[in-house]
């Protein structure tokens, strides 16, 4: 397992009972880096994760870890092996408290019980729910909620975290307070960062690399200013967000 | 800061607060088990017959308490604990007349305690044949592949005529079961119960218990998990079956079947299936409420109206417990807390109606 090992997925397609949620999809992402994954409704954003974090066995296409095949692994076997991921719908242990949450990843993850506990700490402080820690999960804020959520999954310590729409349902200022957040979590946690948002203006900001999806198919890929012009990209994605843009716009 | 501080010394104290409330556990079923050991003799042998049951419904909870996942089929692991310690207690010229046995095992012999934990040891390894494919199961499907468990026990003890002595039953154990032992294991599957609580293993089952996908991402093997929860749980039903067995002195399958399960998952459901004090509250409860009805059976008077005998008045009254349990406080009588000397306070919540029912039963 060296340090610098990319997630590597290709010709990936997923097919359920004949109708293609994927076909084709070729992505990347390396250590260190943020990349985003966008897309409309129904792009096949959560399948491709589903997919890369073996919730979702691919019709056809490779998964590579490194140079190891990972295609059809197991959630927990690629887990262990540097795959992890939060849900759209947070999933977070509600009757247990924030600590437990977090300890509960960094015990999954292999440490002891006293390193886990430090690991947790330090993770909730970094993190700023230390306060909160012996709440139960349930009782937290919703924006609380999908930062413990985030701070559970890196308590594995992954060398790629998937995060699925962290910033639904977020106001204005946590989803600044996120961004904030996530920016610097790839560096510090020497990881690859995987985010799927539909928000565009809040992941140009964040992201070093943009995948875009549609109707399963990936149609463009590069850096966010090129992404951004690409007429694909505005045709299939920005349309009525450009439109409305415009609108807005022309009424100042 | 000093918020955080305060919140890491309440985290810290989390230990001391566990361990407030095993002493508090261990204190209410030995005051309890005092008490009742001054009243007559057939009080007494309802206690120990009660203490098992209490053995049997903490056993039960290790895995369902933790795992959140339901088992009919336990009462089948008291089964093989109860046979497997009648055949090294029945001395060996019974033996000889009353079964079929090897030459091997019709000279085994071992002591009483010996007996209980060589129950416990086989039930334990029923229960990892049997575990890894059965912990694949979820939800309804769980429920019915463990009752099928119970089943195929039930039917192997009724007719393995040269082992089990059939539908007639085992006779001859040497009735060793007082209040002592019986006790002494209450107390010690308590203290099992509570510490694989305290261990990493018991933390990633309850992950996954309450939320199953969230736990596969995080790396947590469910299913192996489960199933090592599920061998520890049996163990401590098979010492109760260990005890049963010389306290019975003879027993047939039909005190391993359906009348035990519903008395034993009617307790953990009453007293809270979530918290080890429900195990112990449901159990101690249910006995009680149990034994006062059973004394109503044969009739009684209220001043000049006299009460005609009502058999089966007992069995109604732990049904219907169940049933307002289910209906009015879904998470039991301890709605999942645990009980602690250090904070009477808490009491208030066993008010009727005030649990935590926010999150019952309703998958993220």
């Amino acid at each position: 397992m060296s340090a610098d090992e990319s997630l590597q997925a290709s010709g990936i397609g997923v097919e359920f009972a004949g109708l293609k949620a994927l076909s084709d999809v070729d992505l990347e992402l390396e250590q260190g880096e943020i990349l985003g994954l966008i897309g409309p409704n129904g792009a096949g954003k959560t399948t491709l994760v589903n997919v890369l974090s073996g919730f979702q066995r691919p019709t056809t296409g490779q998964v590579l870890i490194g140079s190891r095949d990972v295609t059809g692994w197991r959630p927990h076997k690629l887990a262990l092996r540097g795959l992890g991921r939060t849900f759209q719908s947070v999933r977070l242990f509600a009757r247990m408290t924030v600590f437990e949450n977090v300890l509960a990843g960094a015990v999954a993850g292999g440490l002891r019980t006293r390193a886990a506990r430090d690991l947790t700490w330090s993770l909730l402080e970094r993190m700023r729910l230390a306060d909160s820690a012996a709440l139960a999960a349930a009782s937290l804020p919703h924006g609380e909620e999908r930062r413990l959520g985030i701070i559970r999954a890196l308590a594995v310590r992954p060398k790629f975290l998937l995060l699925d729409e962290p910033a639904a349902g977020l106001n204005e200022t946590e989803t600044k307070d996120l961004l904030e957040t996530l920016s610097t979590v790839p560096h510090e946690f020497e990881l690859g960062l995987l985010v799927i948002e539909h928000d565009m203006p809040l992941i140009l900001g964040l992201c070093d690399r943009i995948h875009v999806l549609d109707y399963g198919r990936t149609i463009a890929e590069g850096a966010p200013h090129e992404v951004r012009r690409n007429p694909k990209v505005i045709e299939a994605y920005l349309g009525s967000a450009a439109t409305t843009e415009g609108g807005a716009r022309a009424d100042g | 800061m000093a918020a955080e501080v305060s919140v890491r010394r309440s985290v810290r104290t989390e230990l001391a607060s566990r361990v407030a409330s095993l002493v508090t556990l261990l204190a209410l079923v030995a005051l309890v088990t005092g008490l009742a050991s001054l009243g007559s003799p057939v009080l007494q042998n309802v206690l120990v017959n009660n203490l098992i049951n209490l053995i049997l419904v903490v056993g039960l909870y290790i895995f369902v308490g933790n795992t959140g996942v339901f088992s009919f089929g336990h009462i089948g692991f008291m089964a093989i604990g109860a046979y497997s310690a009648g055949l090294v207690r029945i001395p060996e010229e019974t033996k000889v007349s009353l079964l079929q046995l090897p030459p091997w095992l019709e000279r085994a012999h071992l002591t009483s305690l010996e007996a209980v934990l060589l129950g416990a040891a086989l039930a334990a390894l029923a229960a990892a044949i049997v575990g890894l494919p059965l912990m694949r199961l979820g939800g309804l499907t769980a429920g019915l592949g463990t009752f099928a468990i119970l089943n195929i026990i039930n039917i192997v003890a009724a007719n393995w005529n040269a082992f089990t002595g059939g539908s007639t039953g085992m006779a001859g154990v040497p009735t060793t079961t007082g209040i002592t032992a019986a006790l002494s294991w209450a107390l010690i599957a308590i203290v099992i119960a509570w510490l694989f609580q305290q261990t990493r293993l018991c933390l990633r089952v309850r992950a996954s218990r309450e939320d199953e996908p969230a736990a596969r991402a995080l790396g947590i093997k469910v299913v192996p998990d489960r199933a090592l929860a599920f061998v520890l749980s049996a163990f401590v039903c098979g010492a109760a079956g260990g005890l049963y067995g010389q306290l019975a002195g003879s027993f047939g399958p039909s005190a391993f079947f359906l009348p035990t399960t519903f008395t034993v998952v009617a307790m953990l459901v009453v007293g809270g299936r979530y918290s080890l004090s429900g195990a112990v509250v449901g159990a101690l409860f249910l006995a009680s409420v149990s034994e006062g009805l059973r004394r109503l059976e044969g009739g009684f008077h209220i001043g000049a109206l006299h009460v005609a005998s009502r058999p089966g008045l007992q069995e109604v009254g732990l049904a219907a417990a169940l049933l307002l349990t289910l209906l009015l406080r879904p998470r039991g009588l301890t709605g999942g807390t645990e009980l602690s000397f250090t904070d009477v306070g808490r009491l208030r919540r066993f008010a009727p109606g005030r649990g935590r029912r926010k999150h019952e039963e309703s998958p993220a």
